[in-house]
């Protein structure tokens, strides 16, 4: 049996390939046409053509008229028509298409197998002469007629062009619609950043009254410690002066009891002063007020001068002060802190020995300077090393000869802190009973930031 | 005899020192703010000025620039009693034309020698 052949008739190349494969996989022969003209071609060249489907909305030449022409030209009258058609049907236009002499007016999208057994049944039909009435013999009123075509033709059309006007209205309106939202939009993200640009100034005019307050707070809090340091040693200035006079026998001659009580209170009032220092040294430190100032100093300069400073002490409890120290070196730091760190080390190694000597050296490692104190005092256990360096910290009370209570219980904590604002620290090995070692390190050239 | 001025708005301090001074053969004037301070500088032309820097008027610092920016007393020896409180404030006071300074509160053991010091060494 010769392969039966279809002329498939649509501009959307889509649809064409679409059908097309469903026509071959069911072994007929496949011809396409992308307009009515292009259509008309291939009849005419084509040997022979067993069926037609064709659009009915394409460029050039429509669905309609190609069919009028196939119906008026012999040699094709007798192929099956068949229209398949989705755009803007109504019954007018099935009426239409049939009038013209289609077999078959169908509407997309049909199922596949309802295509293909219409199609079958149209090509199993005996070769028809007649069709719908509308051969030349029979006269029909449509053919009859060429104006009564055309005129329904235009009607179509007219209906068609309507539908699509329509159509453009509606989407004009759409877009109008769609532009008024967009204008809409527009307006509100307009509002919606004049209103983030209000909240952004006011939030900087914030954060610059608050960092103003920051500095005024900053202000107060250094007012509030000049005034205090000031407020709690004028008491002082006269406790310690006038118990100093009347010790030195100024206003009159006292007896030995009044002269040790009265050194009670001024060895009191001295303590109340380190004290008080400590705790103005410690509030500068934690509010950071206290400023570092470096120079370039001799170190071995400023150890002399610290073994200068408390040699009476040390005289007073016999110890021997045993330096290993090299002819100067220098370095870049705050002197002034480095001062009061070393006299709070050696202060302590004296108060915590009671016979025996204190080493004092400085060795030097990579970019880092370290003096160490060694003494040969009562030590300190493990479980106290961990307090040492917290505030106030009371070590073993039970321990023998343990002169607690005669520092602040700031000192080590202050110049650990002090420390390590010039970029180093305070170290500290040591064994009960035989001594300890108090090692100050820092960077020679300075903290680096 | 060596005539010293004491300025300090607290009358318990200016009494120590001037006890302590007049007790190891000084002369004493006393002031109790800064403007009597600068006034009294000027009358009566003492050889040296302990000054106390926090005062009621004025400060203590400024107190001394005024008498130092007068040509014939400028001379004149002025050794600010500061507190430890603040750094800087040493600086500060050697800025303001002070010669020397001693920290408060006094120690009566030492006093006597820091005055004799400032002395010597204008």
């Amino acid at each position: 049996m010769t392969m039966q052949t279809i002329l498939v008739v649509d501009d959307l190349s889509e649809n064409l390939e679409l059908l097309s494969r469903i026509l071959q996989r069911e072994g007929y022969k496949v011809l396409s046409a992308v307009n009515g003209e292009d259509a008309l071609a291939q009849l005419t060249t084509s040997n022979h053509i067993d069926l037609i489907i064709s659009d009915i909305l394409m460029p050039i030449m429509d669905g309609y008229e190609f069919c009028r022409q196939v119906q008026q030209n012999d040699r094709f009258c007798s192929i099956p028509f068949i229209f398949y058609t989705a755009t803007y049907t109504d019954e007018k236009d099935k009426e239409f298409g049939l009038k013209l002499g289609a077999n078959r007016f169908l509407i997309k999208p049909q199922k596949t197998q309802d295509l293909l057994n219409i199609i079958k049944e149209e090509l199993a039909k005996p070769f028809k002469v007649e069709k719908n009435n509308i051969t030349p013999d029979a006269k029909s009123p449509l053919i009859e007629s060429e104006q009564q075509y055309l005129r329904q033709y235009s009607s179509r059309l007219v209906h068609k062009l309507e539908d699509k006007l329509l159509e453009l209205e509606q989407k004009n309106t759409e877009l109008e619609e769609e532009m008024a939202k967009q204008l809409q939009l527009k307006q509100h993200i307009e509002l919606l950043n004049a209103d983030l640009e209000r909240r952004v100034a006011s939030r900087t005019k914030d954060l610059l009254s608050a960092n103003q307050k920051l500095l005024e707070m900053d202000q107060i809090k250094s007012m509030f410690l000049a005034s205090m340091s000031h407020e709690l040693r004028t008491p002082l200035n006269s406790i310690i002066g006038f118990t100093g006079i009347m010790l030195q026998g100024m206003s009159g001659e006292i007896t030995d009891e009044q002269a040790k009580q009265l050194g009670i209170v001024k060895k009191s009032a001295s303590h109340l002063l380190t004290l008080i220092n400590d705790v103005i040294d410690v509030s500068k430190i934690e509010s950071g007020v206290v400023s570092i100032t470096n120079h370039n100093f001799d170190l071995i300069e400023l150890i002399k001068d610290v073994i200068q400073i408390l040699s009476k002490a040390c005289l007073d409890k016999q110890l021997t002060i045993r330096s290993n120290l090299p002819e100067s070196f220098s370095c870049f730091s705050d002197k002034r802190r480095i001062k009061q760190i070393l006299i709070n080390l050696l202060d302590n190694a004296i108060k915590f020995s009671n016979e025996g000597e204190i080493i004092i050296s400085l060795t030097q490692r990579e970019s880092f300077f370290t003096v160490t104190f060694s003494d040969t005092g009562i030590g300190i256990s493990d479980d106290d090393t961990n307090k040492l360096f917290l505030p106030f910290s009371k070590l073993n009370p039970t321990q023998a000869n343990n002169p607690r209570g005669k520092g602040t219980g700031l000192g080590l904590y202050l110049s650990q802190r002090l420390a390590n604002k010039l970029g180093g620290q305070i170290t500290m090995t040591s064994e009960p009973n035989k001594g300890s070692n108090f090692s100050l390190t820092l960077p020679i050239g300075g903290a680096s930031k | 005899m060596k005539t010293i001025l004491i300025v300090d708005d607290n009358p318990d301090n200016r009494y120590l020192i001037t006890y302590i001074l007049n007790n190891n053969a000084f002369l004493t004037i006393e002031a109790v703010n800064g403007t009597q301070a600068v006034n009294k500088a000027l009358d009566e032309q003492p050889d040296l000025i302990l000054m106390d820097i926090q005062l009621p008027d004025m400060s203590g610092l400024e107190a001394t620039q005024q008498i130092k920016q007068s040509t014939p007393h400028r001379h004149i020896p002025v050794v600010a009693l500061t507190s430890y409180a603040l750094d800087g404030d040493k600086d500060k006071a050697l800025k303001a034309g002070c010669s020397g300074y001693i920290e408060k509160p006094i120690n009566p053991d030492t006093i006597i020698d820091q005055i004799h010091q400032a002395l010597a060494s204008c």
